[in-house]
């Protein structure tokens, strides 16, 4: 089974979508602005029709993760389930 | 327009709110074989299951290095900034520059100027940097002796201030540090400030010479440093 991880990033403190900076793998600025306020650490949203993405804290800034285990049928996406109830 | 932009804000939370109902605790997904989750694998060899959030989660990890890896293919020029007083953290991209400064903008347009690393102004933070007279790097990276600084500022009335603080360098060793997933070995330098009304700390992470990797810079009174990193070149 062939393992690849993809990561969707969102610098989750701007407050409009960031032109400049790379999004990987997908397109995820539809949940800003706005929609991301509040999120905590450890915290998982659904993207739809993407997976599910971690809220993750690299340096001080906010990130949605997502972590991808694909393989099976064409290269389904599956998000990584959390086993630990979220913490801030 | 206002009432639009409200509008697209409550969808949006709305959305997310909706979103969230469906993230319980879950364990297994359809379509997603026990064995093809490191996180189930590590459960299956009595491992401590990791922290939700974690960035040494190895799915978590996993995606910060394509995170990195996705930014190196781009080449697009980036640091990560953050204030823990102000909670605010963001990736800003190069804005501008002008005699020797370089402005980096954030998506919401709060933007720091640096003179070859050194943060010497801010904008869009509240209380912002709105000039200053700060050391050279070449200083700085020497790691020793003295400096002088003074940080400008508009008060509540628009009215300019400004602080006057001297500083003692030292070598704090080398130290390694860890951005986006890639290791860099650093040099160490700290320069301690005081003055009539404020004293900080700035900190320095040099990975060659007098590069700038990652620091730690006051900019404000009454707020904690601002964090830097240089993520991609």
């Amino acid at each position: 089974m062939r393992k690849i991880a993809i990561a969707l990033a969102l610098s989750l403190a701007a407050t409009s979508a960031f032109a400049q900076t790379p999004t990987v793998g997908s397109d995820v600025t539809t949940l800003a602005p706005g929609g991301t306020t509040g999120l905590v650490v450890g915290q998982t949203v659904v993207i739809a029709g993407v997976g599910t993405a971690t809220v993750v804290a690299i340096g001080g800034t906010l990130f949605l993760i997502l972590a991808v285990v694909a393989g099976g049928n064409g290269g389904s996406v599956t998000p990584v389930t959390p086993v630990t109830p979220g913490t801030t | 327009m206002g009432a639009v932009l409200e509008m697209k804000n409550l969808l949006l939370v709305a959305a997310l709110a909706f979103t969230l109902v469906g993230c319980g605790n879950e364990t297994e997904r359809s379509g997603l074989g026990a064995a093809t989750s490191p996180i189930k694998a590590l459960l299956q060899r009595g491992g401590t299951p990791p922290v939700l959030g974690d960035p040494n989660d190895p799915a978590i990890r996993a995606g910060i290095v394509a995170l990195r890896e996705g930014f190196q293919k781009t080449g697009q020029p980036l640091i990560n900034t953050s204030n823990a007083t102000l909670k605010y953290g963001a990736l800003m991209a190069p804005f501008g520059g002008n005699n020797g400064v370089a402005t980096w903008s954030s998506t919401g347009y709060q933007t720091a100027s640096f003179r070859d690393g050194v943060l010497a102004s801010t904008r869009g933070f509240g209380p912002d940097l709105m000039s200053s007279i700060v050391p050279t790097i070449a200083t700085i990276a020497a790691a020793r002796g003295t400096t002088q600084r003074r940080y400008s500022y508009l008060d509540g009335a628009d009215q300019p201030f400004s602080l006057d603080v001297a500083c003692t360098l030292a070598a704090a060793g080398n130290e390694s540090i860890e951005i986006f997933a890639k290791p860099f070995m650093t040099r160490k330098v700290t320069e301690t400030c005081a003055g009539p009304s404020v004293s900080f700390t700035n900190v320095y992470w040099f990975d060659k010479g007098i590069n700038v990797r990652q620091s730690k810079q006051f900019f404000a009174p009454g707020l904690d440093t601002m964090f830097i990193q240089r993520v991609i070149d």
